[in-house]
């Protein structure tokens, strides 16, 4: 079986590769003008662990110092003929997809909140039935997750507008209702990570009240996703 | 010497974790959740058991997701036999 580590489009015969997923060598794979980096394998499965976990993304680690990759989802593991088969039928999607993330990489911001608790002490000493009982505890629920909502929207909206001239591109995920309530993906050029990452410190030190995660240089995970826009254009499930 | 694709983490408070904990879970977020799929059977497996087996189109990455489709799959099954038990009576 085949391990996937990422696809680019263009060949980096200048990389140094230390060994690979089950210490196997690295090599790349070239079809039809795109270069899949991959290892081969006696298993059809592999193991969640720490080491398997680092290699995957050293060894994209390694081309993205070169050149922007697709990178694989960690554990794709293929047969010559399917990946021969997607790269086949998927190609344009994926030439599509280098050409927007060409020179760029991810840089990821994560926000934490701790949520304060929507509901007034005057309302608690209230003595009622049941039935009102119940629908003021609906009404504090839904009211309290309207205003995590809307506290989530504009940490975003705020973390956008101080991020946003340093990014290509954003992916966001909003969970209003967790501690972790935004998880921001930027698209960035090359030239530009200083700059963000100045940018991020200016923003962390803005909002004592918050907690956060900036990270990256990463190879663009979270604009690789061309399955799920597939599912999603489209319809299959 | 770092080279500039090094990984960086900024953090506002490392009162909890250390920064290499953090990377580490950083990593596990990314390529976990995220990345290329090729759409076919995916098996995972941790110290040596298979933990996940899915088939065609299904996309699958950290074990918190996998639970999700696990726990929907139950729900529907759930309600596909109510279903039929209530068309039985």
């Amino acid at each position: 079986m085949l391990y996937v580590y990422c696809v680019t489009e263009e060949q980096v015969n200048s990389v140094d590769f230390a060994r690979g997923i089950e210490q196997a060598p690295v090599e790349s794979y070239e079809k039809d003008n795109l270069i899949v980096f991959l290892s081969r394998l006696e298993r059809d499965t592999i193991g969640i662990t720490r080491q398997n976990i680092l290699t995957h993304d050293s060894v994209i680690r390694s081309v993205l110092e070169f050149t922007t990759p697709l990178p694989f989802r960690f554990s794709t593991l293929v047969s010559a003929e399917r990946l021969e088969n997607f790269i086949g039928s998927r190609g344009p999607e994926l030439c599509e997809k280098l050409r927007e993330i060409r020179g760029c990489v991810e840089m990821s911001v994560k926000v934490i909140l701790e949520p304060g608790n929507p509901t007034s002490a005057q309302d608690d000493n209230v003595t009622l039935g049941k039935g009102a009982a119940f629908l003021l505890a609906k009404r504090r629920e839904i009211l309290g997750d309207e205003k995590l909502t809307e506290s989530a929207r504009q940490i975003s909206d705020w973390v956008r507008t101080r991020l946003s001239a340093h990014f290509r591109a954003e992916e966001v995920v909003l969970r209003p209702s967790k501690k972790l309530v935004l998880s921001a993906s930027h698209l960035v050029e090359r030239a530009n990570i200083g700059a963000y990452q100045e940018a991020a410190r200016e923003l962390m030190s803005a909002r004592l009240d918050l907690h956060f995660l900036v990270s990256g240089p990463w190879a663009p995970y979270s604009f690789a996703n061309i399955d799920l826009e597939f599912k999603t254009r489209f319809g299959v499930s | 010497m770092s080279s500039p694709f090094d990984q960086v983490i900024l953090e506002s408070d490392n009162d909890e974790l250390e920064v290499t904990e953090l990377s580490l879970l950083e990593t596990l977020d990314h390529v976990l959740n995220r990345g290329l799929v090729i759409a076919g059977e995916i098996t995972i497996s941790v110290a040596d058991i298979d933990l996940i087996f899915l088939g065609l189109n299904v996309l699958v990455s950290s074990v918190e997701k996998a639970n999700e489709v696990l726990r929907e799959r139950e729900r529907r099954t759930i309600e596909k036999d109510s279903t039929i038990s209530g068309r039985g009576q």
